[in-house]
């Protein structure tokens, strides 16, 4: 295990009219409390944020339109070598994610592989016993979380996107989870299950003792009642996100 | 003998139209579905298993190699068969039948037609299978 690298680089990406900007706020603040250690936050948006310790970053190769059949293609910009100029240890989040706990416990589980979150709960629907193709479904792997540095790994997959792009916004029809699902699930290291949950598809007895959770779309057999986004969601969650 | 499946009514017509040319060179683009069928070389599109044979990444390549004879009866699992730039004989069929693997089904002959990208059609039509709508399309490109 690697110990981690200073300063730490978080990252989100904000556009269209979604989430408002405190979504990036309360994410922002959600590191400042559970991250220990000396950091950067970015965002890469098209909007002015004006959120103090958020630097605002472009959009890299891949703008957010025509997201009709790939509709998160702006998040595989942050897999371009040294993006931004940015390098050393970085990690992603979605606006949606709520971080529950000690992030560098997570952070320094990253061993050289990039490290993705996984749709855990999926395995007992009989994900992996079904010899699906993931490329038009949407994957194991939850892209909610990535942990990376930039290596021969990262390098390859970025060369796969950019020479076949054209052809993964046409087929991956749910976005990047089906691609790397498909064509990548080699280069990754997971998430733990005991650090991650799906809020509307999980009901852990225990969410607290969790790093992180993702407020998922709700599937079949959801644990929970409703399916809100994060701002409508109430009890216990509420009180953490903010 | 039982029901004639989608891909063998496909290959059936082809025949007819095209018998056996021991100059062709053949491609299979997805799956016959265990036809016997004579073939140079096929690209799958599952790709959970072997993702670097996906054949929804590997059209250049494709696009380079020396077959004159284009068979897939998977369209609809993969990118529209324009792309695919060879000059032949093309044996083409998709469906409209939802699936999670279909990423590209597609619900009717004239939508098929256009994603095909054929100078030339020879034959054409629109049939049900255990329950989807089959659309075959024989043709050319020059």
């Amino acid at each position: 295990m690697k110990t981690t690298v200073e300063p730490i680089s978080f990252f989100c990406t904000f556009w269209g009219k979604k989430y408002d900007k405190k979504y990036v706020q309360i994410l922002h603040n959600a590191v400042k409390r559970n991250y220990k250690g000396e950091f950067k936050f970015y965002c890469q948006t098209d909007q002015k944020l004006d959120i103090p310790g958020v630097i605002e970053l472009p959009f890299g190769r891949y703008k957010p339109v025509n997201t009709g059949r790939f509709p998160d293609k702006a998040k595989l910009n942050f897999w371009e070598p040294n993006c931004w100029g940015i390098s050393g240890r970085k990690v992603y989040f979605d606006l949606d994610v709520v971080i529950l706990g000690n992030l560098n416990t997570l952070i320094d589980l990253y061993d050289g592989k990039p490290i993705i979150n996984r749709s855990w709960w999926q395995d007992e629907q009989g994900i992996n016993d079904d010899p699906t193709n993931y490329l038009a479904y949407r994957g194991i792997t939850n892209g909610s979380v990535y942990i990376w540095e930039d290596n021969e790994l990262t390098a390859e997959m970025w060369d796969h996107i950019t020479k076949n792009a054209k052809y993964i916004f046409f087929c991956c029809i749910n976005g990047s989870d089906g691609y790397f699902s498909s064509m990548h699930l080699d280069k990754f290291d997971f998430v733990p299950r005991n650090m991650s949950f799906s809020y509307h598809n999980e009901k852990p007895s225990n969410p607290l003792t969790y790093t992180f959770c993702t407020i998922d779309t709700k599937r079949n057999n959801a644990a929970y009642d409703d399916q809100d986004e994060l701002d409508s969601l109430k009890g216990w969650i509420k009180d953490i996100w903010v | 003998m039982g029901m004639m499946s989608a891909t063998q009514h496909a290959l059936t017509v082809f025949r007819k139209l095209f018998p056996e040319d021991p100059n062709a060179k053949i491609v299979i683009l997805g799956s016959v579905h265990d036809i016997p069928i004579h073939y140079d070389r096929k690209f799958e599109w599952f790709s959970r298993l072997a993702p670097k044979e996906n054949v929804n990444f590997r059209i250049d390549d494709i696009n380079e190699g020396g077959w004159n004879v284009i068979i897939n009866c998977c369209c609809e699992h993969m990118v529209q068969m324009k792309e695919v730039t060879l000059s032949g004989i093309y044996l083409l069929q998709s469906n409209d039948r939802y699936h999670d693997h279909h990423l590209n089904r597609v619900t009717s002959i004239d939508a098929f037609r256009s994603q095909c990208g054929l100078d030339e059609i020879y034959y054409e039509d629109s049939k049900e299978f255990n329950g989807a709508k089959y659309y075959t399309i024989i043709g050319e490109k020059w």
